[in-house]
């Protein structure tokens, strides 16, 4: 490998769009997922990039159940198009930024022939742009009453860009889904009689275990989604998960972070991630979050934002403290002093210019907590 | 035709790899520019005869790792190709015993994943290695390193690590230890 500029542009023909919708409160924030065509072999692109956005569409939701407090999460919204020009980031980001989408997720990748068989390699982009919400809840935000006034301690969600785990397509799969117009729609959900497949266009309407009610032109139906591989994938709950962070659904997160957790095949990145999101649910809801984050840092212990998170819950569960929440029997003091001992033994993961590093040291001073200053 | 997917494969790998580095820190920024040699479905035609020659082409095309391989046909007891390849790191082996590791993946589905880790894993190290040998920040080092433990952690969940992995894997460590020195206690 060697460093001068290189390009790869290819053309693909535009898909439908298709919008799926939760009825909701129309004044709260809308949530969109982006999900284009998979590149790779046509039909089978097309097919796979479906069953994946509405199985995504499946874990939207727009309230608990039961939901004895009436909670509203707002309006998520599943939206299919064509195909990225570029296997990229950038480009994904550049799609969801589009006006006409304006998405806080795409999820994208590509079908490759490989061997005898078939894998998907599913990519998830998160940009970070103005897109015109009120509410930031990824956006992990603690205020604290020190002696000098309110102070607020912020963090960005640990990372905007992902790679899964490749998932191996089943022989079952690439041979039943390979040509077009392959899922099938069928007049109810035990029903074997097929009225339909879907289409370019489709619009989702509610869903059960494994099956989603779609209109696709004229035809309303049930179309049963397979498990594409032998083993379950943690793209699903993962990028559901996330959608619940951004929603606010925090029992949710919790609830979906915990799958990819148990999830054996999940990466390690993904995996450390869904103990820093499950950590940052429980301390929203005011509990404690420091085994999720212990657990981060044994799978990563030397990414910056394993320490970022177990720094915030220290201080969350601080302003639990002084709110008169439980806080394990531990001083309030000692929490501040544990934060402020995690930050300095690992500054090495810091750049020395870090902004945030600067902004909890200014704000923990403001709380009387100091150290000697690092030396680096 | 295996050549060329494989070398799709990890061009598109590269692409993603180096997006999700520069998305963590616009410190890697400088990475945009790292490609996979020469463009199109082929390779160049391998000429280098001695590992001297190898290491001067290493050298003169700047070169993170320079890739050399064949694919190897199935005889009667394998069912599938696999890809023999030996990573040459050069001056970036950093505490690797040699400059090159040889590693074969059989080319089926189920070693999709390894396929595609094994090449991760050996190119954040060779950044890391890079990045230490320009006296970069600990903290820039140690997110490559990072990175490339994760790989390590996705590769044995699957299957006993090879020897070139364990290799590296022993690598990674010590460059933790060396990195951690770096940086004075506050």
């Amino acid at each position: 490998m060697k460093w001068p500029a290189w390009s790869l542009v290819t053309a693909f023909p535009i898909a439908g769009i298709v919008v799926l919708v939760l009825p909701v409160r129309a004044s709260e924030d809308q949530i969109t997922l982006y999900t284009p065509v998979l590149e790779g072999p046509a039909a089978l692109g097309t097919s796979v990039a479906t069953i994946l956005n509405l199985q995504i569409w499946q874990t939207l939701r727009s309230a608990p159940s039961p939901n004895p407090a009436h909670l509203s999460f707002g309006k998520g919204v599943v939206v299919w198009g064509r195909p990225l020009m570029r296997y990229s980031h950038e480009d994904a980001e550049a799609r969801a930024k589009e006006v006409s989408l304006l998405a806080q997720f795409v999820i994208w990748g590509k079908v490759y022939e490989y061997g005898g068989g078939a894998i998907v390699q599913a990519n998830l982009s998160i940009p970070a742009y103005h897109d015109f919400r009120d509410a930031h809840p990824e956006r992990w935000t603690i205020e604290i009453q020190s002696p000098a006034g309110l102070i607020r301690i912020a963090t960005d969600m640990p990372q905007r860009r992902y790679s899964f785990e490749p998932i191996v397509l089943t022989g079952e799969v690439i041979r039943r889904y390979s040509r077009p117009g392959a899922l099938l729609i069928y007049s109810s959900p035990r029903s074997q009689e097929a009225i339909g497949a879907v289409g370019d266009e489709f619009t989702a309407l509610e869903h059960r275990e494994g099956m989603v009610k779609v209109q696709s032109g004229r035809k309303t139906g049930w179309v049963r989604l397979p498990e594409l591989s032998a083993s379950r994938n943690e793209v699903v709950d993962f990028v559901g998960g996330i959608i619940r962070v951004f929603r606010a659904d925090w029992a949710g997160a919790e609830s979906l972070m915990s799958s990819v957790i148990e999830n054996e095949r999940a990466p390690n990145e993904i995996k450390t991630d869904a103990y820093l999101y499950r950590g940052f649910a429980a301390a929203q809801q005011n509990r404690p979050s420091e085994v999720d984050f212990l657990e981060a840092r044994k799978l990563s212990p030397y990414a910056r934002r394993c320490i970022v998170y177990a720094v915030m819950g220290k201080l969350s569960e601080y302003r639990l403290a002084q709110l008169g929440g439980t806080n394990g029997g531990k001083h309030k003091g000692d929490l501040l002093r544990d934060a402020r001992r995690l930050l300095d033994e690992h500054l090495y993961l810091f750049e020395p210019d870090d902004e945030w590093v600067a902004e909890v040291s200014r704000e923990l001073l403001k709380l009387r907590v100091s150290t000697a200053p690092a030396k680096r | 035709m295996h050549f060329s997917r494989f070398k799709g494969i990890l061009r598109d790998k590269i692409t993603v790899l180096v997006e999700e580095l520069a998305g963590a820190s616009p410190r890697f920024s400088y990475l945009s520019d790292l490609t996979l040699e020469p463009g199109g479905n082929e390779g160049f035609e391998d000429k280098l005869s001695s590992e001297a020659a190898v290491q001067k082409y290493w050298f003169g095309s700047r070169s993170l790792i320079l890739l050399r391989g064949s694919i190897i046909i199935p005889d009667e007891k394998e069912k599938n190709y696999s890809a023999q390849t030996r990573l040459f790191f050069g001056e970036l082996r950093g505490t690797l015993q040699h400059s090159s590791l040889s590693v074969r993946l059989p080319i089926n589905e189920g070693q999709f994943a390894n396929t595609s880790d094994s090449h991760s894993l050996a190119i954040y190290y060779a950044l890391a290695m890079d990045s230490a040998r320009l006296d970069d920040k600990p903290a820039h080092v140690m997110a490559l390193l990072s990175r490339a433990q994760d790989k390590i952690r996705d590769l044995s969940k699957r299957e006993a690590l090879s020897p070139a992995v364990i290799e590296i894997q022993q690598a990674v460590e010590r460059a933790i230890v060396t990195q951690k020195a770096r940086t004075p206690n506050p």
